[in-house]
């Protein structure tokens, strides 16, 4: 610290108190930084020195637990993996609460929404009817490029960024959106799995694939890099193939 | 519920003009709009194919007056500086599309090396090839014209 | 839009392929098709001679060939405009409704069935 040139930056910061507040306002704040301060040791200095009452979602500080995404100069990141030093040309930063949910309280905002739809796509691997009987110690085999199909697509973390960067899911509450739409996606190629026939009305809908205009800002803000809005237009591939089968072969 | 509940979640209202404040929304709606001025241009093309059917195709000798209907497509409408213009326009926005779905397409495509690779084949390849595919589109459409040229 | 439950399949694949389809035209073919239009306003070709003159489009919808390629370029381009019109529609919030589906749509059915039928007059006539 001693070494390093003492530097303070301008972070203004979204609050909404449910108590007090109709509507959110911003408050100011001057943090001082060094080389490796993130966006969420700012937030913990601004809690600690200026504004105790400062809500905010955080965990695992390693981009491990999905809890600390929110809008940083309007574009949806992962609090922890997002530096202060990167905005230095920046007139200041501001921080928001994600895009797309209900705020609760100053950053903090209510996903329940994506993880009940993480959980319709039934986001696990369901045996196949040959697999039923199989001895709990018997471990599935697959080829790494077996895995190497889906590998990308496993990686999600449940933070919500897709969500918050996608503007079919801005305007459609009922959009399935990008990380149930990838997850659904990953374990209908899973080789281990056979559970593809109770997805697939979820993947057929307005509400799945059909939702997707391929905006692909998804991709793109992805701190994981699952790159979901592949695996949704390799979602619309599978859709339309099974529409084209049903069209011959109607169950 | 026995305990009042003191949560009151705010929902921003959702604004029509979304896509102005973002750049990558900007792009991606600019991209949408090419097909208004693609739009256009399939209007143009029947247009002429209408006149083209109205004109009087039984004639023994075709003359000026025979194909006045086609005439005045060719000569007054695609002639007419505004409709040049709208169609440089018209032209820059089929560009401005074909870079985009070329630049989009790969994430549609995830084919592996071979059979056993765990590698997949490079994005660089399908843009590359989608070139390939419309330089040779363009080279066939303007060499069958000029060919066919009476 | 129309209101599904989640088990109601959607028919998007339909036009999802005829706008990708449509999509490939536009970015291949559209270009060189619209450098033609613009060097014909320019050249201002009459009965005879020069590009699109009068025996040349003759001869251009009087080929099965050509006229067929015609019409799958500009049927094609249709359904990909109003495809991405419609979905546009719903992202300006403007009323994406079932009534301007039926409108767009339609007009592309229009196009491609009215695209046909002067082709095929066209090439009955030149027969």
């Amino acid at each position: 610290m001693q070494e390093q040139q003492k530097k303070s930056m301008k972070i203004t910061v979204v609050r909404y108190r449910p108590e007090q507040d109709d509507k959110p306002w911003e408050q100011t704040f001057d943090v001082p930084y060094i080389h490796e301060t993130s966006i969420l040791e700012a937030l913990f200095y601004i809690k600690d020195h200026f504004e105790p009452s400062l809500s905010f979602r955080w965990s695992c500080r390693m981009a491990v637990c999905g809890s600390c995404g929110m809008m940083v100069n309007g574009v949806p990141h992962l609090a922890c993996k997002t530096f202060l030093r990167d905005y230095e040309n920046k007139d200041g930063i501001t921080i928001a609460p994600l895009d797309n949910f209900p705020i609760e309280r100053d950053l903090v905002v209510d996903i329940s929404d994506l993880i009940e739809k993480i959980e319709r796509i039934k986001p696990y691997i369901i045996p196949a009817e040959k697999d039923k009987n199989m001895p709990l110690t018997k471990a599935y085999r697959q080829t790494p490029q077996e895995m190497e199909a889906y590998r990308q697509f496993a990686q999600c973390i449940n933070c919500g960024i897709c969500y918050a960067s996608c503007p079919q899911y801005k305007l459609n509450k009922n959009f399935i959106g990008p990380a149930a739409l990838t997850l659904l996606y990953r374990y209908n190629i899973d080789t281990r799995d056979g559970g593809t026939k109770m997805r697939l009305p979820f993947l057929n809908a307005e509400e799945g694939v059909w939702g997707c205009t391929f905006v692909g800002y998804c991709s793109e803000v992805c701190p994981k890099h699952v790159d979901p809005s592949s695996a949704i237009q390799l979602g619309k591939k599978m859709s339309a193939t099974d529409y084209v089968i049903k069209m011959f072969k109607p169950e | 519920m026995s305990e009042k509940s003191f949560r009151k979640p705010y929902n921003p209202p959702i604004e029509a003009t979304w896509w102005a404040k973002n750049p990558f929304y900007f792009r991606y709606m600019l991209r949408e709009g090419t097909s208004f001025a693609a739009t256009f241009a399939v209007f143009e093309i029947l247009l002429g194919i209408f006149l083209f059917a109205l004109s009087n195709l039984d004639a023994p000798i075709q003359t000026a007056k025979t194909a006045a209907p086609y005439l005045w497509w060719v000569q007054s409408f695609l002639g007419n500086p505004i409709v040049i213009v709208i169609n440089i326009a018209v032209l820059a926005a089929c560009l401005f599309h074909a870079v985009t779905w070329f630049s989009l397409m790969p994430k549609a495509v995830r084919v592996f090396m071979n059979k056993n690779s765990t590698d997949r084949l490079p994005d660089y390849v399908t843009i590359i090839g989608l070139y390939i595919a419309a330089a040779v589109g363009t080279v066939v459409v303007l060499g069958a014209a000029f060919l066919s040229l009476p | 839009m129309k209101h599904n439950t989640p088990e109601h399949r959607s028919d998007e694949p339909i036009y999802w392929l005829l706008f990708g389809a449509g999509g490939m035209v536009l970015g291949m073919i559209f270009p060189a098709v619209l450098i033609l239009l613009i060097v014909a306003g320019i050249m201002q070709p009459d009965l005879n001679e020069g590009l699109l003159s009068f025996a040349h489009v003759k001869s251009m919808l009087g080929n099965w060939l050509s006229s067929l390629a015609i019409f799958v370029c500009v049927s094609l381009a249709a359904w990909h405009c109003m495809h991405r019109i419609f979905h546009s529609l719903h992202d300006l919030r403007l009323p994406a409704t079932k009534l301007a589906w039926f409108a767009l749509y339609g007009a592309a059915a229009c196009i491609t069935f009215v695209a046909l039928g002067l082709q095929f007059l066209i090439y009955c006539k030149l027969f």
